[in-house]
């Protein structure tokens, strides 16, 4: 595919960058109170407007588990059945904070460097300088 | 929809999709509790979404494909055992799993392959020194620089002497011991970059 036959909106991209995030949505997520898996999707979905294939977060869970980010417990529940609540341990909630801290720092950098963009798109002027 | 109804959900497609998972889980490096604890809290998601949704099988839609997440977590059991793991055969094993899944666990395969390769050779030549002392050494001369047997020794020097066979161990043991140190590093890392990908391939529009 040339360049100029390719589709401008790539909502790919949008998807890798959200996922690429994934693990410091779920530790801010658990920051405050323990949640259990549907908890956390249903946070990731409203929250950051994520949508992952349901079963994926387990694995997930079960990785932060094993890296001592995450604890986890059975809880009866209402519902008639138990559910697994996840919370963040002292070393996710360090963990959470240092990832928070090199997002800010990225985020930053990055709205440093598309600021040009922001002018052209608001005078509805493009970039590229064509001979 | 309120309980009774909930529970008059058909949960045999429940079962049938638990069991494909579960079939997967069994004779992986997963430990029985951790298996029925994956289980567990996959019946538990899939009820509470049956009940949202009032379908079984929007909810397993919902969940995803049973083999792909069962992959996830046999490759994360395999990998936290390997990683934990001072075995070279573990350790090739699980990387041999990585390198059925893309070039970057076939390349971790092959530098484990070359990592214990080198080892081995070292650990065979300072046996072979104490057979065969006259033979085998640190040959240099003529163009050629040989570490072990030279086809010819003519017209070459032995450097080494007996240095040679505490050399060669030395060498296994770096080799044997740094090879499993960056296996074990990299199956820790390869394991997680294979959930991002995962999760971003099963989402992606």
């Amino acid at each position: 595919v040339s360049p100029g036959t390719t589709q401008a909106s790539d909502p790919r991209w949008e998807s890798q960058l959200r996922k690429g995030t994934l693990d410091l949505a779920i530790l801010a997520i658990l920051w405050d109170h323990r949640r259990y898996g549907l908890e956390i999707i249903r946070a990731l979905r409203d929250g950051a407007g994520v949508e992952i294939a349901e079963g994926t977060l387990y694995p997930i869970l079960m990785r932060l588990t094993q890296e001592g980010l995450l604890q986890s417990e059975w809880v009866d529940a209402d519902s008639g059945h138990q559910r697994k609540y996840y919370r963040l341990t002292a070393t996710g909630s360090q963990r959470a904070l240092e990832m928070m801290r090199g997002w800010d720092s990225f985020t930053a950098a990055m709205s440093n460097l598309i600021k040009p963009m922001r002018r052209s798109s608001k005078n509805g002027t493009s970039g590229s300088k064509h001979a | 929809m309120g309980p009774a109804a909930a529970n008059m959900l058909d949960t045999k497609p429940m079962d049938d999709y638990l069991g494909q998972i579960d079939q997967i889980l069994q004779g992986r490096k997963l430990s029985n509790a951790s298996r029925i604890d994956i289980l567990s809290e996959l019946k538990s998601h899939l009820i509470d979404r049956a009940k949202e949704l009032d379908s079984m099988d929007g909810a397993i839609r919902a969940m995803g494909d049973a083999q792909e997440i069962a992959a996830q977590f046999a490759l994360l059991g395999q990998t936290k055992a390997a990683s934990q793991s001072h075995s070279p055969a573990t350790l090739l094993n699980a990387a041999w799993n990585l390198a059925t899944l893309g070039a970057r666990g076939f390349l971790l395969f092959l530098s484990g392959v070359i990592g214990y390769t080198f080892a081995l050779a070292g650990l065979f030549v300072a046996v072979l020194k104490v057979l065969e002392p006259s033979e085998v050494g640190f040959w240099i001369g003529d163009g050629q620089l040989v570490w072990g047997i030279p086809a010819t020794t003519e017209g070459l020097t032995e450097l080494a002497g007996n240095w040679f066979i505490p050399i060669s161990l030395w060498m296994a043991f770096v080799f044997g011991f740094g090879t499993t140190m960056y296996l074990r590093r990299r199956l820790r890392r390869a394991a997680s970059q294979h959930h991002e990908s995962a999760t971003a391939r099963s989402s992606a529009p």
